[in-house]
């Protein structure tokens, strides 16, 4: 059935379709004139989020130490998934042997490549399904970006970035959330309650 | 039934339909500022605009080459030419999962075939899991709004519902305490799911992946856990290449909600792991038909945002459920007469033509010229309301000749305000049921004329 389908589909499509138009010249693009750090911390707000700055040398130099004080809670949560090599996975995040127990972590940490001053969006790539999972079942993800890696919109951030090459990354902004109850905001709809970037380096 | 009939439920409660207009103008607002805060706005609506034209003027080669590149990545692909097709497919890949919970996340498409139905007919739990679109499945209601599913519906009710279905302390109808309760519940659902159905924003030919956007992690949450994914997309939502995701991006959380993007922006190119399966379903359904009609294949550009919905100040006062089909509102009015004329005919008719969802059509489809456009090839069609038939054809006919024209205005201010304005109210339905007729002259333009011309 299928094989008939999909030639009955195409030709449907081909018979319908109108002269071809082409495709339009990329418009030009003004770049962001603000200050991307503080237009990054406004966006990051807006979207339910909180933004920090501090000052080690990358994402991978990220540590408990480092984050004392910009991360409450961090350093007495019992399960923790780290995606960075400095921080040490605890608990469930430790363990990793089975998905459903991850629903039991208090944080989770990540390096993410890019972020979107314009919008707050922090490009991932989790390692896999576990680590993908564990960024959506934790109370509290905490994503480290460098500071080089900020860019004023979305399109500097294709340029830098190549979806294409894993397969599976997203663009995070801010905590998960909802509205569907009279159009009243609420922070960790599915996902975490609350969201922290770090933002590595001056 | 009309729109008008069906309206008239929804306006019945003065005080739903009050809020209802105010909370979607709300989100109109919201959106208005955060296309304010990009530079080139509206450099990006025609960009996004000339995009989606030349995609859909290359459909079949776009189709082509997207399906290669996703079976490469290990990804299925399978073709549906209509919602019997796709149901299908889908049922059959989840028999040979052995799959019976299966979590959803949102999916105008799915409404549109009838999916949960039809798998739940064969004996699989198919779960909402969107807060809004769990709310109006225990509701057994179909969304009111593609991106607000539950706007209709006021607190204390969905109050109600959770005391039934989840077990909530009765009398609550504190949102934040009510999306806990949900959170809690679906929570379970995800982590016994055995498979993940979602919808898909944009496809993207060039790389064979495609992009799923959500505020509640959702789809990820129902695509992370369960080992098959399975991804139902429309003929319209293929994209040729990666770059153009940011044009798009950029304009579709604004536009729908004011946000500068969704919270998960979700990249699948094939299954996410080696263990992992992916089927992607392709479906026309009405579509290819659509692309063929010169006045109307301009609508399949929608990247179903809803600021149309919000904007429309018939929407924002009938309630999407008014409209009784799948996508309501200014731009399934445009859709949906396709489908079915004669059911559909009173959608374009509902429309003031004040063309304000042409205004915030982030890839500016000409909604309003559309739905008039519908009106006349309704009528062709011959299936416009009789009523409205006949005071069209009656008003043609008087216009039409000087003479009738003279005697009917001599006889309906002969007759009496109450007669003549009986007549015109009754021929103007259901435009006069809520509005005064201005009270009739007694003399005619022409008299009058005439006694000016006559006094100089």
């Amino acid at each position: 059935m299928s094989a008939t389908s999909r030639q009955a589909v195409l030709d449907a499509l081909r018979f319908a379709s109108p002269v071809a138009v082409p495709r339009p010249v990329a418009a030009s693009r003004r770049p962001e004139t603000k200050d991307l750090v503080e237009l990054l911390r406004e966006s990051v707000r807006a979207a339910g989020g909180r933004l920090v700055v501090v000052d080690v040398r990358s994402v991978a130099a990220l540590s408990v130490a480092a984050l004392h004080g910009v991360v409450p809670g961090l350093e007495a949560a019992t399960h923790v998934w780290s995606g960075v090599a400095s921080i040490a996975a605890r608990g469930v995040g430790a363990d990793q042997s089975c998905v459903k127990d991850l629903a039991a972590l208090d944080f989770c940490v990540l390096a993410g490549d890019v972020a979107v001053a314009e919008s707050g969006a922090v490009w991932n790539v989790p390692e896999g399904p576990m680590e993908r999972a564990a960024a959506l079942l934790a109370e509290h993800l905490v994503l480290g970006v460098p500071c080089r890696g900020i860019v004023g919109n979305l399109h500097e951030a294709y340029a830098r970035v190549d979806p294409a090459a894993s397969r599976f990354g997203w663009f995070v902004s801010g905590p998960s959330k909802t509205a569907d109850i009279e159009q009243s905001l609420v922070l960790g709809a599915h996902g975490p309650r609350q969201l922290t970037l770090v933002v590595v380096g001056r | 039934m009309s729109h008008a009939k069906r309206a008239a439920a929804f306006v019945a409660d003065a005080e739903r339909t009050r809020w209802h207009d105010e909370a979607l103008w709300f989100v109109r607002e919201k959106r208005d500022a955060a296309a304010a805060s990009v530079p080139d706005w509206e450099a990006l609506r025609s960009e996004a605009a000339a995009i989606k034209r030349h995609a859909l003027s290359r459909l079949p080669e776009l189709w082509e080459r997207f399906e290669a590149n996703a079976a490469a990545r290990g990804a299925h692909v399978h073709w549906a030419r209509d919602a019997a097709d796709h149901n299908a497919i889908v049922l059959e890949l989840l028999r040979k999962q052995g799959a019976t919970r299966v979590v959803k996340s949102k999916s105008m498409l799915t409404e549109e075939c009838g999916l949960n139905d039809h798998l739940e007919r064969h004996g699989i739990d198919v779960v909402d899991t969107d807060l809004g679109e769990r709310i109006v499945q225990l509701r057994g209601e179909p969304p009111s709004h593609i991106v607000l599913p539950a706007i209709h519906l006021r607190r204390h009710e969905i109050g109600e519902l959770f005391v039934e279905f989840m077990g909530s302390e009765p009398g609550c109808d504190d949102p934040e305490t009510l999306t806990r309760v949900a959170r809690q519940d679906l929570r379970e659902r995800f982590l016994a799911a055995q498979a993940g159905i979602t919808g898909v924003n944009f496809v993207i030919a060039e790389t064979g992946g495609f992009v799923v956007c959500t505020n509640e992690g959702n789809a990820d949450l129902g695509t992370t856990i369960p080992d098959l994914h399975i991804a139902c997309v429309g003929l319209e939502k293929i994209i040729p290449e990666m770059k153009d995701l940011a044009v798009f991006l950029r304009l579709l959380a604004r536009s729908a909600t004011g946000q500068a993007i969704t919270t998960y922006t979700s990249h699948f190119h094939g299954p996410q792991s080696p263990d992992h399966a992916l089927h992607i379903v392709v479906v026309d359904n009405g579509r290819s038909r659509l692309l063929a009609h010169d006045s109307f294949a301009e609508a399949l550009a929608c990247i179903r945002c809803g600021a149309c919905m919000n904007t429309c100040p018939v929407y924002r006062r009938s309630g999407g459920h008014s409209y009784g089909t799948t996508v309501p509102g200014p731009i399934g009015s445009v859709l949906e007469p396709s489908r079915a004329p004669a059911r559909h005919a009173s959608l374009p008719q509902a429309c003031s033509l004040c063309g304000s969802c042409a205004d915030v059509c982030p890839v500016k489809i000409p909604l309003h010229h559309q739905l008039l456009a519908w009106r006349s090839e309704l009528a062709e069609m011959g299936v416009t309301p009789r009523l409205r038939k006949l005071s069209l054809a009656l008003g043609g006919r008087v216009m039409a000749s000087p003479t009738l024209y003279r005697s009917a205005g001599w006889l309906v201010r002969r007759c009496g305000g109450r007669l003549g304005a009986g007549v015109l109210r009754w021929l103007g339905q259901p435009w006069t049921h809520a509005r005064e007729l201005p009270p009739l002259p007694r003399e005619s333009f022409r008299a009058r004329f005439a006694a000016r011309r006559a006094e100089r």
